[in-house]
């Protein structure tokens, strides 16, 4: 086992809030981030739920499904940005390219597409990097 | 007054004589009365003299002669002369009465002088009929000479078949002479000597000289002017509108066929009537106002500007009209004004079809942008919900890779990790194939350039493939800080088919070797392979849609591949082009605008 997949790795990297209605995906996202630096504090499988996480949470980061059962996920990024003005958020789609402008122009910080999801820590680390750089 | 004897002597004279040759009664009574007329005259006077003393008759002298006194100071005067014979016992004298007509030949020379200077032909005839006097034009236009028409009847000038009538018209005439103007609405005709006809117009004036009454014809000939009514008359029945001429007034001076036809009127019913017969009851009193504002402006205007009009017919029917107006400014001045008027049914038929139509169009139009949204919005839909378990599977195989990775016990499971890791990644790519396809199609393609690392999205591009080159040994070959002016997410999407591409061409094991240097305003970003090679023939047909290179299918794939490649690259304004020797590997090569400026970052 390579260190990388260590459970001892500093949770250094920002509190993660994943909102997503599959469960499958969720679970994914877990795995994936237990053994990153990111520390995932909670998960939300609706438009609603995440606000009153969000709220209840604060997170660093958002990784947020494109279409919730409840709110399309343009609205809740602007919701969302509402309400956490400081917040990352990454959106998840698998509607194809075309989806990335609109993401953010409402405000998201980057987008996901959702075949590259296990690809989400080098995302999370990139989009980081550049904001603090 | 002079009375001379048989031989010629003068006798007495009276004062008037005197008067008029300048002579003294003394030196008159007993000379010869030839001293009082012209030298050249003389022997020829003599000469009459005898022949009258033989039968003398009173008569007046030299009807039909121009004859001269010749005064004492050896000027000539025109004279008119009278002879009366006087018989006292026996003896015969003869009184001669000599009048001066000095005066009246002026005025006959000028009359004659004026009558040949009238640009008309005139001819004047006496209360008979018969031809007194011609002038030359007359002869130019009949081509007789003078001599040949004076006294004929006049009627030598008119064509045969209205001689008759002529002469019965001439007698009415007379009996009631009263000046006639030209073209008084006949149509006459003259009669050339050669036998052709003429139209002409003709104008009458009596002339009363003493207890004689003559009458003066003027005519003129009108074969041009008749030639142009003609031929204008022939024009505007020809004419494919209803033609309408009207005067200032709104009068109804002319009409063609045409308006007969369109409107069921004979037009002896149209000719004077005011124009608004033809105008629907309810717009006539608008329409004579507008008429009377038009005369005082007129000015030519065409065809249906924008004026909703209507025609009525003689049932009372209304249709559309169009109309242009022209006016036409007669010879005299006058204005008149010329409508042509065409049946609009038809026409406005089809247009308020065409609204129809065009109304309709864009409903069905509307519907299927509506459609297409809602296309679009399914494929979006089914996209994301196909990708999330899709994702999934691809994450989970993907940690199991990652788990079972080194460890010779489990082997198997990674071998079979990886392979699930690479089908679902297959699939996926298929499915962004099958969206971006759609998208080109629409013409949705839109890209959002920016100043992009080449290295960062070389990396991206290369774990974008993963578990599709997992096989081959990738290369990456980035030495300076190169920046594009790219779109991202197209540029990596580009970069991850051509590495796939080479993928499943090239054998497993092969490098696949992805680099990129600087050009002159570009950067070329190339992946080369060292597969079997591109044949000529097929290098420049891979980059259209569904072509598929090779013989046989041993490769699976859409076909539509590079040609994404392609449409991606143009649409952020780059290019690619690939080189490959058959046997020995392709390289394709993405050019973009090369830029200086880093990303910014916030």
């Amino acid at each position: 086992m390579s260190p990388a997949h260590s459970r001892s790795i500093p949770k250094t990297g920002g509190r993660v809030l994943v909102v997503e209605d599959s469960a499958d995906l969720r679970f994914l996202y877990r795995l994936i981030l237990e053994k990153s630096g990111y520390d995932l504090v909670g998960e939300a499988d609706s438009g609603a739920a995440a606000l009153e996480r969000a709220s209840a949470l604060d997170p660093d980061i958002i990784v947020l499904d494109l279409l919730l059962p409840d709110v399309h996920g343009f609205e809740l990024v602007r919701r969302l940005r509402a309400l956490l003005p400081d917040v990352t958020i990454v959106l998840c789609s698998g509607a194809g390219r075309d989806v990335a402008k609109e993401a953010v122009e409402v405000g998201a910080d980057s987008w996901l597409d959702k075949a590259q999801s296990y690809d989400l820590v080098p995302v999370l680390d990139q989009l980081l990097a550049g904001r603090r750089g | 007054m002079v009375m001379i004897d048989e031989h010629g002597l003068i006798e007495l004279v009276n004062r008037q004589t005197e008067r008029m040759f300048g002579y003294d009664r003394s030196e008159l009574v007993g000379s010869r009365v030839e001293m009082l007329v012209p030298h050249r005259y003389r022997a020829e006077h003599r000469h009459h003299r005898d022949a009258f003393f033989t039968a003398p008759l009173a008569r007046p002298m030299g009807t039909g002669l121009d004859l001269y006194g010749l005064r004492n100071d050896g000027t000539e005067f025109p004279v008119e002369i009278c002879l009366s014979p006087v018989d006292s016992g026996g003896r015969i004298t003869v009184g001669a009465s000599i009048r001066d007509v000095t005066t009246r030949k002026r005025t006959e020379e000028m009359f004659r002088g004026l009558l040949e200077s009238a640009p008309d032909a005139m001819v004047i005839i006496d209360a008979s009929g018969c031809i007194e006097l011609v002038n030359h034009q007359t002869e130019a236009l009949f081509g007789y000479d003078r001599a040949e028409l004076v006294g004929q009847p006049v009627e030598i000038l008119v064509p045969h078949r209205f001689r008759k009538r002529h002469m019965q018209e001439r007698g009415e005439y007379s009996g009631e002479p009263r000046l006639r103007p030209m073209g008084s609405g006949l149509d006459l005709y003259g009669l050339r000597k050669d036998g052709t006809e003429f139209p002409a117009e003709i104008s009458l004036s009596p002339l009363e000289t003493g207890e004689r009454t003559t009458v003066t014809a003027t005519i003129r000939e009108v074969t041009e002017r008749k030639q142009a009514e003609t031929m204008f008359r022939a024009m505007v029945e020809c004419a494919p509108d209803a033609m309408v001429i009207a005067d200032a007034d709104g009068r109804i001076q002319l009409v063609n066929a045409q308006t007969e036809r369109l409107f069921g009127y004979d037009r002896a019913e149209l000719v004077g009537r005011p124009v608004e017969i033809l105008v629907p009851q309810r717009c006539r009193a608008s329409h004579a106002q507008e008429r009377s504002r038009y005369i005082t402006h007129p000015r030519s205007r065409p065809m249906g500007a924008g004026h909703d009009l209507y025609g009525v017919r003689k049932d009372g029917t209304e249709f559309p009209v169009e109309i242009s107006l022209s006016p036409l400014e007669r010879a005299d001045g006058v204005v008149v004004v010329s409508a042509a008027i065409r049946d609009a049914t038809e026409r406005r038929q089809t247009e308020r079809a065409r609204v129809v139509a065009l109304q309709r169009e864009r409903e069905v139009n509307a519907r299927l942008r509506e459609l297409d949204r809602l296309r679009d919005d399914f494929l979006s839909t089914v996209s994301h919900e196909l990708r999330t378990p899709l994702a999934a599977i691809k994450g989970f195989a993907e940690i199991l890779r990652t788990d079972l990775a080194g460890d010779p016990e489990t082997q198997r499971e990674y071998e079979l990790a990886e392979r699930i890791t690479r089908a679902s990644t297959r699939l996926d790519q298929l499915m962004g194939d099958l969206l971006d396809f759609i998208h080109l199609e629409r013409g949705q393609l839109t890209v959002h350039l920016g100043p992009h690392s080449v290295a960062e999205l070389v990396a991206t591009a290369v774990r974008g493939a993963a578990g599709i080159v997992e096989a081959h040994q990738v290369n990456v070959e980035i030495g300076e800080d190169l920046f594009v002016m790219a779109d991202p997410a197209a540029l990596c999407r580009a970069l991850a088919k051509l590495l796939s591409n080479a993928a499943k061409f090239a054998a497993a094991g092969s490098v696949i070797t992805v680099s990129a240097v600087s050009e002159a305003t570009t950067i070329a970003i190339s992946v080369a392979d060292q597969g079997p090679g591109i044949a000529p023939d097929d290098q420049q047909k891979i980059f259209e849609r569904f072509y598929r290179a090779g013989p046989d299918n041993r490769h699976p794939g859409t076909g539509i591949g590079l040609a994404i490649v392609k449409e991606l690259t143009e649409a952020q304004g780059g290019s690619i082009d690939v080189r490959s020797t058959d046997g020995a590997g392709s390289t394709f090569t993405i050019h973009l605008p090369r830029t200086d400026v880093g990303p910014c970052h916030e």
